[in-house]
Protein backbone atom coordinates (compact mmCIF):
# COMPACT_ATOMS: atom_id res chain seq x y z
CA UNK A 1 0.00 0.00 0.00
CA UNK A 2 1.49 3.09 -1.24
CA UNK A 3 0.85 7.07 0.31
CA UNK A 4 -1.55 8.16 -2.17
CA UNK A 5 -3.70 4.42 -1.65
CA UNK A 6 -3.39 4.68 1.87
CA UNK A 7 -4.85 8.75 2.31
CA UNK A 8 -7.17 7.74 -0.28
CA UNK A 9 -8.52 4.40 1.96
CA UNK A 10 -8.08 6.46 5.24
CA UNK A 11 -10.62 9.64 2.96
CA UNK A 12 -13.17 6.58 2.45
CA UNK A 13 -14.01 6.40 5.88
CA UNK A 14 -16.74 9.23 6.87
CA UNK A 15 -15.73 9.89 10.48
CA UNK A 16 -13.02 8.98 12.80
CA UNK A 17 -13.07 8.55 16.25
CA UNK A 18 -8.93 8.19 16.92
CA UNK A 19 -6.27 9.77 15.58
CA UNK A 20 -3.31 7.47 14.09
CA UNK A 21 -0.02 8.70 13.21
CA UNK A 22 0.46 6.04 10.23
CA UNK A 23 4.09 7.32 9.12
CA UNK A 24 5.11 9.72 6.55
CA UNK A 25 3.52 12.88 7.47
CA UNK A 26 -0.46 11.09 7.39
CA UNK A 27 -2.75 10.59 9.83
CA UNK A 28 -6.52 10.05 10.35
CA UNK A 29 -8.70 13.09 10.57
CA UNK A 30 -10.08 13.29 13.45
CA UNK A 31 -13.42 15.92 13.87
CA UNK A 32 -11.73 18.14 17.30
CA UNK A 33 -8.20 18.23 18.60
CA UNK A 34 -9.38 17.73 22.02
CA UNK A 35 -9.96 13.99 21.14
CA UNK A 36 -6.16 13.80 20.32
CA UNK A 37 -5.64 15.00 23.38
CA UNK A 38 -8.59 12.69 25.39
CA UNK A 39 -7.22 9.75 23.84
CA UNK A 40 -3.39 10.68 25.71
CA UNK A 41 -4.78 11.36 28.50
CA UNK A 42 -7.25 7.91 29.00
CA UNK A 43 -3.93 6.38 28.05
CA UNK A 44 -1.80 8.19 31.04
CA UNK A 45 -4.79 7.45 33.20
CA UNK A 46 -5.41 3.59 33.11
CA UNK A 47 -3.11 2.24 30.30
CA UNK A 48 -0.34 3.39 32.05
CA UNK A 49 -1.17 1.91 35.32
CA UNK A 50 -1.81 -1.90 33.80
CA UNK A 51 1.39 -1.55 32.48
CA UNK A 52 2.84 -0.89 35.83
CA UNK A 53 1.12 -3.89 37.16
CA UNK A 54 2.50 -6.51 34.57
CA UNK A 55 6.02 -5.34 34.60
CA UNK A 56 6.40 -2.72 31.82
CA UNK A 57 5.17 -5.17 29.29
CA UNK A 58 2.23 -7.27 27.63
CA UNK A 59 4.46 -9.85 26.29
CA UNK A 60 3.53 -13.43 25.80
CA UNK A 61 -0.21 -12.00 26.76
CA UNK A 62 -3.49 -12.28 24.81
CA UNK A 63 -5.45 -9.34 24.87
CA UNK A 64 -9.39 -9.57 24.25
CA UNK A 65 -10.55 -5.99 22.94
CA UNK A 66 -14.44 -5.47 23.97
CA UNK A 67 -16.16 -2.94 21.42
CA UNK A 68 -12.59 -2.12 19.87
CA UNK A 69 -13.31 1.16 17.34
CA UNK A 70 -11.18 1.67 15.04
CA UNK A 71 -8.66 -0.39 16.63
CA UNK A 72 -6.91 2.29 19.01
CA UNK A 73 -6.43 0.03 22.06
CA UNK A 74 -5.83 -3.05 20.57
CA UNK A 75 -2.83 -1.00 18.67
CA UNK A 76 -1.73 0.02 22.24
CA UNK A 77 -0.99 -3.39 23.62
CA UNK A 78 0.16 -4.37 20.58
CA UNK A 79 2.45 -1.58 21.08
CA UNK A 80 3.20 -2.86 24.45
CA UNK A 81 4.21 -6.59 23.30
CA UNK A 82 0.97 -8.54 23.33
CA UNK A 83 1.22 -11.76 21.81
CA UNK A 84 -2.41 -11.15 20.24
CA UNK A 85 -4.88 -9.37 19.88
CA UNK A 86 -8.99 -10.22 18.99
CA UNK A 87 -10.97 -6.77 18.95
CA UNK A 88 -14.73 -6.84 18.19
CA UNK A 89 -17.03 -4.55 18.06
CA UNK A 90 -20.48 -4.75 15.97
CA UNK A 91 -20.11 -2.02 13.56
CA UNK A 92 -18.28 -2.56 10.66
CA UNK A 93 -16.82 0.08 9.58
CA UNK A 94 -15.00 0.52 12.64
CA UNK A 95 -13.72 -3.34 12.55
CA UNK A 96 -12.12 -1.82 8.22
CA UNK A 97 -11.06 1.20 10.34
CA UNK A 98 -8.98 -1.11 12.35
CA UNK A 99 -8.24 -3.43 9.81
CA UNK A 100 -6.84 -0.84 7.53
CA UNK A 101 -4.66 1.08 10.66
CA UNK A 102 -3.17 -2.93 11.80
CA UNK A 103 -1.92 -3.03 8.48
CA UNK A 104 -0.53 0.17 7.71
CA UNK A 105 0.98 0.12 10.92
CA UNK A 106 2.07 -2.97 9.12
CA UNK A 107 1.94 -5.51 12.32
CA UNK A 108 2.12 -8.95 11.87
CA UNK A 109 -0.86 -10.61 10.90
CA UNK A 110 -0.62 -13.17 13.07
CA UNK A 111 -0.97 -11.18 16.10
CA UNK A 112 -4.13 -9.61 15.73
CA UNK A 113 -7.60 -10.57 14.41
CA UNK A 114 -10.71 -8.11 14.46
CA UNK A 115 -13.71 -9.72 14.16
CA UNK A 116 -17.36 -7.59 13.35
CA UNK A 117 -20.09 -9.05 15.96
CA UNK A 118 -22.95 -8.48 18.16
CA UNK A 119 -20.62 -9.34 21.30
CA UNK A 120 -23.94 -10.54 22.53
CA UNK A 121 -24.37 -13.31 20.08
CA UNK A 122 -20.93 -14.22 20.37
CA UNK A 123 -18.83 -16.30 22.59
CA UNK A 124 -14.59 -16.40 22.76
CA UNK A 125 -13.68 -19.46 21.01
CA UNK A 126 -10.28 -19.21 22.87
CA UNK A 127 -8.40 -18.12 26.57
CA UNK A 128 -7.31 -14.49 27.41
CA UNK A 129 -5.36 -13.24 29.89
CA UNK A 130 -6.41 -9.33 29.56
CA UNK A 131 -9.89 -8.02 28.45
CA UNK A 132 -10.06 -4.30 27.43
CA UNK A 133 -13.75 -3.13 28.00
CA UNK A 134 -13.48 0.46 26.92
CA UNK A 135 -16.41 2.46 26.71
CA UNK A 136 -18.44 -0.54 26.52
CA UNK A 137 -20.39 -0.80 29.50
CA UNK A 138 -22.08 2.31 29.61
CA UNK A 139 -23.53 1.88 25.72
CA UNK A 140 -25.05 -1.15 26.34
CA UNK A 141 -28.34 -2.53 28.54
CA UNK A 142 -26.69 -6.30 29.65
CA UNK A 143 -23.78 -5.40 32.17
CA UNK A 144 -24.46 -9.48 33.32
CA UNK A 145 -23.96 -10.60 29.72
CA UNK A 146 -20.39 -8.18 29.82
CA UNK A 147 -19.45 -9.92 32.63
CA UNK A 148 -20.65 -13.00 31.59
CA UNK A 149 -18.24 -12.92 28.63
CA UNK A 150 -15.51 -11.36 30.34
CA UNK A 151 -15.36 -14.66 32.84
CA UNK A 152 -15.53 -17.08 29.80
CA UNK A 153 -12.71 -14.94 27.93
CA UNK A 154 -11.01 -16.44 31.49
CA UNK A 155 -8.95 -13.26 31.81
CA UNK A 156 -7.22 -12.64 35.34
CA UNK A 157 -7.16 -8.74 34.49
CA UNK A 158 -9.60 -6.73 33.14
CA UNK A 159 -9.65 -2.80 32.64
CA UNK A 160 -13.53 -1.23 32.39
CA UNK A 161 -13.39 2.37 31.08
CA UNK A 162 -16.95 3.35 31.73
CA UNK A 163 -19.38 6.66 32.17
CA UNK A 164 -20.88 6.13 35.52
CA UNK A 165 -23.85 7.26 37.50
CA UNK A 166 -23.00 9.10 40.56
CA UNK A 167 -26.64 7.87 42.18
CA UNK A 168 -25.59 6.32 45.44
CA UNK A 169 -25.83 2.02 45.98
CA UNK A 170 -25.09 -0.77 43.76
CA UNK A 171 -27.11 0.60 40.99
CA UNK A 172 -27.90 0.45 37.04
CA UNK A 173 -29.30 4.61 36.05
CA UNK A 174 -31.83 3.84 32.93
CA UNK A 175 -30.67 6.12 29.88
CA UNK A 176 -30.41 6.79 26.47
CA UNK A 177 -27.83 6.94 24.33
CA UNK A 178 -26.35 10.46 22.75
CA UNK A 179 -26.20 8.97 19.31
CA UNK A 180 -28.20 6.78 18.81
CA UNK A 181 -26.37 5.62 15.51
CA UNK A 182 -24.13 4.22 18.01
CA UNK A 183 -26.12 1.36 19.62
CA UNK A 184 -25.16 -1.76 19.72
CA UNK A 185 -28.26 -3.26 20.07
CA UNK A 186 -30.81 -0.47 22.33
CA UNK A 187 -31.27 3.15 22.51
CA UNK A 188 -31.66 2.15 26.34
CA UNK A 189 -28.81 1.62 28.10
CA UNK A 190 -27.40 0.42 32.12
CA UNK A 191 -25.00 2.90 33.33
CA UNK A 192 -23.49 1.63 36.50
CA UNK A 193 -22.30 3.35 40.02
CA UNK A 194 -18.94 2.78 40.68
CA UNK A 195 -20.38 0.11 43.95
CA UNK A 196 -22.37 -1.50 41.31
CA UNK A 197 -19.27 -2.09 38.89
CA UNK A 198 -16.96 -3.08 42.02
CA UNK A 199 -19.76 -5.61 43.28
CA UNK A 200 -20.54 -7.08 39.84
CA UNK A 201 -16.62 -7.45 39.33
CA UNK A 202 -16.84 -8.85 43.01
CA UNK A 203 -19.31 -11.73 42.08
CA UNK A 204 -17.16 -12.93 39.19
CA UNK A 205 -13.71 -13.30 41.60
CA UNK A 206 -12.22 -10.10 40.55
CA UNK A 207 -10.86 -7.20 42.81
CA UNK A 208 -10.98 -3.63 41.56
CA UNK A 209 -9.81 -0.67 41.88
CA UNK A 210 -11.67 2.31 40.78
CA UNK A 211 -8.28 4.58 39.66
CA UNK A 212 -7.16 8.06 41.12
CA UNK A 213 -7.31 10.39 38.54
CA UNK A 214 -6.11 14.49 38.19
CA UNK A 215 -8.52 15.22 35.40
CA UNK A 216 -8.75 19.25 35.28
CA UNK A 217 -12.48 20.28 35.26
CA UNK A 218 -11.26 23.01 32.72
CA UNK A 219 -9.75 20.88 30.01
CA UNK A 220 -12.11 20.04 27.09
CA UNK A 221 -12.54 16.63 26.84
CA UNK A 222 -11.83 15.32 29.88
CA UNK A 223 -14.77 17.11 32.00
CA UNK A 224 -16.60 13.81 32.21
CA UNK A 225 -13.73 11.97 34.35
CA UNK A 226 -13.48 15.70 36.23
CA UNK A 227 -16.97 15.70 37.18
CA UNK A 228 -17.33 12.19 38.32
CA UNK A 229 -19.19 11.01 35.69
CA UNK A 230 -16.49 8.57 34.10
CA UNK A 231 -14.17 6.06 35.44
CA UNK A 232 -11.70 3.25 34.55
CA UNK A 233 -11.65 0.52 36.76
CA UNK A 234 -8.80 -2.69 36.89
CA UNK A 235 -9.99 -5.46 37.80
CA UNK A 236 -7.95 -8.48 38.59
CA UNK A 237 -7.89 -12.31 40.00
CA UNK A 238 -4.34 -12.42 39.44
CA UNK A 239 -1.77 -9.41 40.09
CA UNK A 240 -2.33 -7.85 43.34
CA UNK A 241 -3.79 -3.90 43.11
CA UNK A 242 -2.57 -2.96 45.78
CA UNK A 243 -0.24 -0.48 44.61
CA UNK A 244 -3.02 1.32 42.48
CA UNK A 245 -3.89 4.18 43.68
CA UNK A 246 -7.62 4.46 43.83
CA UNK A 247 -10.07 7.02 43.28
CA UNK A 248 -11.55 8.64 46.84
CA UNK A 249 -14.82 8.04 47.11
CA UNK A 250 -17.31 10.70 46.20
CA UNK A 251 -17.74 12.90 49.44
CA UNK A 252 -20.66 12.50 51.49
CA UNK A 253 -22.32 15.01 53.34
CA UNK A 254 -21.05 14.80 56.75
CA UNK A 255 -24.52 16.36 58.54
CA UNK A 256 -26.30 13.31 56.78
CA UNK A 257 -24.19 11.17 57.91
CA UNK A 258 -24.14 12.16 61.73
CA UNK A 259 -27.83 12.43 61.62
CA UNK A 260 -28.24 8.87 59.84
CA UNK A 261 -26.23 7.71 63.02
CA UNK A 262 -28.70 9.43 65.48
CA UNK A 263 -32.09 8.68 63.09
CA UNK A 264 -31.26 5.06 63.98
CA UNK A 265 -31.36 5.67 67.96
CA UNK A 266 -34.69 7.46 66.72
CA UNK A 267 -36.10 4.42 65.55
CA UNK A 268 -35.24 1.98 67.31
CA UNK A 269 -36.83 3.88 69.88
CA UNK A 270 -40.14 4.62 67.88
CA UNK A 271 -39.99 0.38 67.51
CA UNK A 272 -39.92 -0.62 70.76
CA UNK A 273 -42.85 2.04 71.86
CA UNK A 274 -44.70 0.62 69.34
CA UNK A 275 -44.31 -2.84 70.68
CA UNK B 1 -57.06 -17.56 57.92
CA UNK B 2 -54.21 -16.41 54.83
CA UNK B 3 -52.00 -18.93 53.62
CA UNK B 4 -50.70 -19.39 49.74
CA UNK B 5 -54.01 -19.88 48.51
CA UNK B 6 -55.26 -16.62 49.27
CA UNK B 7 -52.20 -14.67 47.87
CA UNK B 8 -53.29 -16.75 44.68
CA UNK B 9 -56.47 -15.54 44.96
CA UNK B 10 -55.80 -11.83 45.49
CA UNK B 11 -52.95 -11.92 42.52
CA UNK B 12 -55.95 -13.17 40.86
CA UNK B 13 -58.21 -10.57 41.37
CA UNK B 14 -55.38 -8.23 41.01
CA UNK B 15 -53.36 -9.10 37.74
CA UNK B 16 -55.11 -12.18 36.08
CA UNK B 17 -58.70 -11.07 35.71
CA UNK B 18 -57.35 -7.82 34.34
CA UNK B 19 -55.04 -9.71 31.59
CA UNK B 20 -58.35 -12.00 30.76
CA UNK B 21 -60.90 -9.39 30.21
CA UNK B 22 -58.07 -7.40 27.56
CA UNK B 23 -57.77 -10.79 26.02
CA UNK B 24 -61.71 -10.65 25.24
CA UNK B 25 -62.99 -12.66 29.06
CA UNK B 26 -61.10 -16.01 27.63
CA UNK B 27 -57.43 -16.83 26.59
CA UNK B 28 -59.16 -19.92 24.57
CA UNK B 29 -57.17 -19.39 21.38
CA UNK B 30 -54.25 -18.25 22.45
CA UNK B 31 -50.69 -19.81 23.37
CA UNK B 32 -49.24 -18.48 26.17
CA UNK B 33 -45.78 -18.21 27.42
CA UNK B 34 -44.96 -18.38 31.16
CA UNK B 35 -41.28 -17.07 31.18
CA UNK B 36 -40.30 -17.82 34.90
CA UNK B 37 -43.12 -20.40 35.90
CA UNK B 38 -41.63 -21.63 38.67
CA UNK B 39 -44.10 -24.23 40.55
CA UNK B 40 -46.67 -23.99 37.31
CA UNK B 41 -49.00 -21.80 39.22
CA UNK B 42 -49.79 -19.37 36.46
CA UNK B 43 -49.19 -22.14 34.04
CA UNK B 44 -52.23 -24.03 35.33
CA UNK B 45 -54.79 -21.08 35.42
CA UNK B 46 -53.88 -19.89 31.90
CA UNK B 47 -54.98 -23.45 30.70
CA UNK B 48 -58.02 -23.24 32.99
CA UNK B 49 -58.46 -20.05 31.66
CA UNK B 50 -58.72 -22.10 28.25
CA UNK B 51 -55.18 -20.91 26.74
CA UNK B 52 -55.00 -23.73 23.86
CA UNK B 53 -51.36 -23.70 24.73
CA UNK B 54 -48.92 -22.98 27.70
CA UNK B 55 -45.03 -23.00 27.38
CA UNK B 56 -43.40 -22.57 30.73
CA UNK B 57 -39.61 -21.82 31.19
CA UNK B 58 -37.77 -21.71 34.12
CA UNK B 59 -34.02 -22.35 35.42
CA UNK B 60 -34.70 -24.07 38.58
CA UNK B 61 -34.85 -28.22 38.22
CA UNK B 62 -36.93 -28.31 41.45
CA UNK B 63 -39.43 -25.65 40.54
CA UNK B 64 -39.77 -27.72 36.91
CA UNK B 65 -40.62 -30.70 38.52
CA UNK B 66 -43.27 -29.65 41.06
CA UNK B 67 -44.36 -27.80 37.93
CA UNK B 68 -45.10 -31.40 36.36
CA UNK B 69 -46.43 -32.46 39.01
CA UNK B 70 -49.07 -30.07 40.14
CA UNK B 71 -50.29 -30.15 36.14
CA UNK B 72 -50.17 -33.94 35.68
CA UNK B 73 -52.06 -33.55 39.61
CA UNK B 74 -54.87 -31.10 37.87
CA UNK B 75 -55.32 -33.61 34.92
CA UNK B 76 -54.57 -31.23 32.04
CA UNK B 77 -54.31 -32.64 28.39
CA UNK B 78 -50.75 -32.97 28.38
CA UNK B 79 -50.71 -32.00 24.59
CA UNK B 80 -51.95 -28.69 26.22
CA UNK B 81 -48.58 -27.63 27.58
CA UNK B 82 -44.84 -28.07 28.19
CA UNK B 83 -42.68 -26.99 31.15
CA UNK B 84 -38.90 -26.80 30.07
CA UNK B 85 -35.87 -26.41 32.29
CA UNK B 86 -34.31 -23.83 30.33
CA UNK B 87 -32.03 -20.62 30.64
CA UNK B 88 -35.48 -18.45 30.61
CA UNK B 89 -34.18 -15.25 28.37
CA UNK B 90 -32.20 -16.92 26.09
CA UNK B 91 -35.17 -20.00 25.41
CA UNK B 92 -35.13 -20.55 21.21
CA UNK B 93 -38.57 -18.90 20.43
CA UNK B 94 -39.96 -17.15 17.30
CA UNK B 95 -43.06 -16.38 17.33
CA UNK B 96 -46.43 -17.92 18.29
CA UNK B 97 -47.09 -16.77 21.73
CA UNK B 98 -49.92 -13.66 21.74
CA UNK B 99 -49.91 -13.62 25.38
CA UNK B 100 -47.08 -13.85 28.47
CA UNK B 101 -46.77 -14.03 32.05
CA UNK B 102 -43.69 -13.21 33.81
CA UNK B 103 -44.62 -13.51 37.52
CA UNK B 104 -41.80 -12.71 39.61
CA UNK B 105 -39.44 -13.94 37.58
CA UNK B 106 -37.53 -10.74 36.70
CA UNK B 107 -36.78 -10.17 40.78
CA UNK B 108 -34.58 -13.91 40.25
CA UNK B 109 -32.84 -12.53 37.21
CA UNK B 110 -30.13 -10.37 36.07
CA UNK B 111 -31.05 -10.10 32.32
CA UNK B 112 -34.01 -7.55 32.26
CA UNK B 113 -33.78 -6.22 28.51
CA UNK B 114 -32.48 -9.96 27.77
CA UNK B 115 -36.44 -10.82 29.19
CA UNK B 116 -37.82 -7.82 26.71
CA UNK B 117 -36.14 -9.59 24.05
CA UNK B 118 -37.51 -13.25 24.57
CA UNK B 119 -41.07 -11.47 24.72
CA UNK B 120 -40.69 -9.65 21.18
CA UNK B 121 -39.07 -12.88 19.72
CA UNK B 122 -42.14 -14.78 21.19
CA UNK B 123 -44.35 -12.05 18.84
CA UNK B 124 -46.56 -11.36 22.73
CA UNK B 125 -48.74 -8.64 22.76
CA UNK B 126 -50.50 -9.06 25.62
CA UNK B 127 -47.98 -9.64 28.79
CA UNK B 128 -48.06 -9.45 32.64
CA UNK B 129 -45.20 -9.09 34.27
CA UNK B 130 -45.21 -9.09 38.33
CA UNK B 131 -42.20 -8.20 40.01
CA UNK B 132 -40.51 -7.26 43.55
CA UNK B 133 -39.10 -3.60 42.87
CA UNK B 134 -36.47 -1.63 43.82
CA UNK B 135 -37.32 1.53 45.58
CA UNK B 136 -34.75 3.14 44.04
CA UNK B 137 -36.11 7.19 42.88
CA UNK B 138 -36.71 7.65 39.07
CA UNK B 139 -35.54 5.23 36.61
CA UNK B 140 -32.89 2.65 37.92
CA UNK B 141 -32.02 -0.93 38.10
CA UNK B 142 -30.57 -2.19 41.44
CA UNK B 143 -28.18 -4.90 42.16
CA UNK B 144 -29.34 -7.98 44.40
CA UNK B 145 -27.43 -10.92 45.27
CA UNK B 146 -28.11 -14.24 46.61
CA UNK B 147 -24.76 -16.45 47.41
CA UNK B 148 -23.91 -17.48 44.17
CA UNK B 149 -25.03 -20.66 42.40
CA UNK B 150 -22.77 -22.92 39.99
CA UNK B 151 -22.03 -20.13 37.61
CA UNK B 152 -21.62 -16.47 39.23
CA UNK B 153 -24.44 -14.92 37.18
CA UNK B 154 -26.74 -17.43 39.21
CA UNK B 155 -28.23 -15.46 42.54
CA UNK B 156 -27.81 -12.39 40.43
CA UNK B 157 -30.86 -10.07 40.49
CA UNK B 158 -31.56 -6.72 38.71
CA UNK B 159 -34.16 -5.40 40.52
CA UNK B 160 -36.22 -2.88 38.54
CA UNK B 161 -38.02 0.23 39.87
CA UNK B 162 -41.29 1.15 38.64
CA UNK B 163 -40.20 3.78 36.01
CA UNK B 164 -37.75 1.52 35.09
CA UNK B 165 -40.05 -1.16 33.79
CA UNK B 166 -42.28 1.37 32.23
CA UNK B 167 -39.23 2.62 30.06
CA UNK B 168 -38.08 -0.30 29.42
CA UNK B 169 -41.51 -1.68 28.04
CA UNK B 170 -41.36 1.59 25.41
CA UNK B 171 -38.04 0.86 24.27
CA UNK B 172 -40.08 -2.64 23.26
CA UNK B 173 -42.96 -0.40 21.58
CA UNK B 174 -45.38 -1.92 24.69
CA UNK B 175 -47.77 0.78 26.46
CA UNK B 176 -47.21 -0.46 30.26
CA UNK B 177 -49.88 0.40 33.20
CA UNK B 178 -48.36 -0.48 36.47
CA UNK B 179 -51.73 -1.98 38.08
CA UNK B 180 -53.67 -0.24 41.03
CA UNK B 181 -54.73 -3.05 43.43
CA UNK B 182 -57.54 -2.79 45.95
CA UNK B 183 -56.43 -6.33 48.27
CA UNK B 184 -58.41 -5.00 50.77
CA UNK B 185 -56.97 -7.63 53.15
CA UNK B 186 -53.62 -7.65 53.79
CA UNK B 187 -52.80 -10.89 54.72
CA UNK B 188 -50.58 -12.67 52.71
CA UNK B 189 -49.61 -9.56 50.11
CA UNK B 190 -48.13 -7.11 52.46
CA UNK B 191 -45.10 -7.09 49.97
CA UNK B 192 -47.70 -5.78 47.65
CA UNK B 193 -49.78 -3.33 49.99
CA UNK B 194 -46.64 -1.53 50.63
CA UNK B 195 -45.76 -1.14 46.96
CA UNK B 196 -42.25 -3.11 47.33
CA UNK B 197 -44.47 -5.64 44.15
CA UNK B 198 -46.57 -4.57 41.77
CA UNK B 199 -47.84 -6.40 38.39
CA UNK B 200 -47.64 -4.21 34.87
CA UNK B 201 -49.85 -5.09 32.15
CA UNK B 202 -47.92 -4.38 28.81
CA UNK B 203 -49.74 -4.32 25.78
CA UNK B 204 -48.30 -3.25 21.77
CA UNK B 205 -51.94 -3.01 20.55
CA UNK B 206 -54.83 -3.48 22.87
CA UNK B 207 -55.92 0.29 24.63
CA UNK B 208 -54.85 0.33 27.98
CA UNK B 209 -57.03 3.29 29.04
CA UNK B 210 -59.42 1.42 30.96
CA UNK B 211 -56.68 0.29 33.51
CA UNK B 212 -56.43 1.95 36.41
CA UNK B 213 -52.56 2.95 37.59
CA UNK B 214 -51.53 2.22 40.73
CA UNK B 215 -50.10 5.74 41.96
CA UNK B 216 -46.50 5.75 43.79
CA UNK B 217 -45.43 5.86 46.90
CA UNK B 218 -46.10 9.76 48.47
CA UNK B 219 -42.47 11.93 48.50
CA UNK B 220 -41.00 11.67 51.56
CA UNK B 221 -41.17 15.62 53.02
CA UNK B 222 -37.96 17.12 52.79
CA UNK B 223 -37.82 17.76 56.63
CA UNK B 224 -38.25 13.95 57.51
CA UNK B 225 -35.30 13.62 54.68
CA UNK B 226 -33.20 15.85 56.35
CA UNK B 227 -34.09 13.79 59.83
CA UNK B 228 -33.33 10.61 58.72
CA UNK B 229 -31.28 10.36 55.55
CA UNK B 230 -31.86 6.76 54.87
CA UNK B 231 -35.80 7.51 54.51
CA UNK B 232 -34.86 9.02 50.99
CA UNK B 233 -33.19 5.75 49.95
CA UNK B 234 -35.08 2.44 49.64
CA UNK B 235 -34.95 -1.10 51.43
CA UNK B 236 -33.75 -3.68 49.91
CA UNK B 237 -36.44 -6.48 49.77
CA UNK B 238 -35.47 -9.24 52.30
Amino acid sequence: MDAEDLIERIAAFPSWNYRFDLGEGISTPVASAWRVRRQELRRRYFFEPLLALTGGTLAGRRVLDLGCNAGFWSLQAIEAGAEFVLGVDGARSAIEQAELVFEAKGVSRERYSFEAVNIFDWQPAERFDLVLCLGLLDVVAKPLAVFELIAASGAELVVIDTGISRARGELFEVGRLNEPRNAVEHELVLVPTRPAVTALAKRFGLGTVALAHEFDADELGVDDYAAGRRLAFICSSGPSLEGLAAAPEPAQNAWAGALQGASRSVRRRFRSAAR
Amino acid sequence: MSGPSDRVEQQRRYFFEPLLALSGGTLRGRRVLDAGCGEGTWTLQALEAGADFVLGLDTDGRAVELARERLAAAAVDPARYEIRREDVTAAPIEGGYEVALSVAFMERSGKPVELFELLARAGSRLVVIDTALSGAPSSFFELAMEPAGAVPSDGVALLPSREAIVELAAEFDYDCVPLAHAMGDRAGVGDYAAQRRVAFICASEAPLDALEWEEPPPVTPWWRALLDPSSRGWQVPA
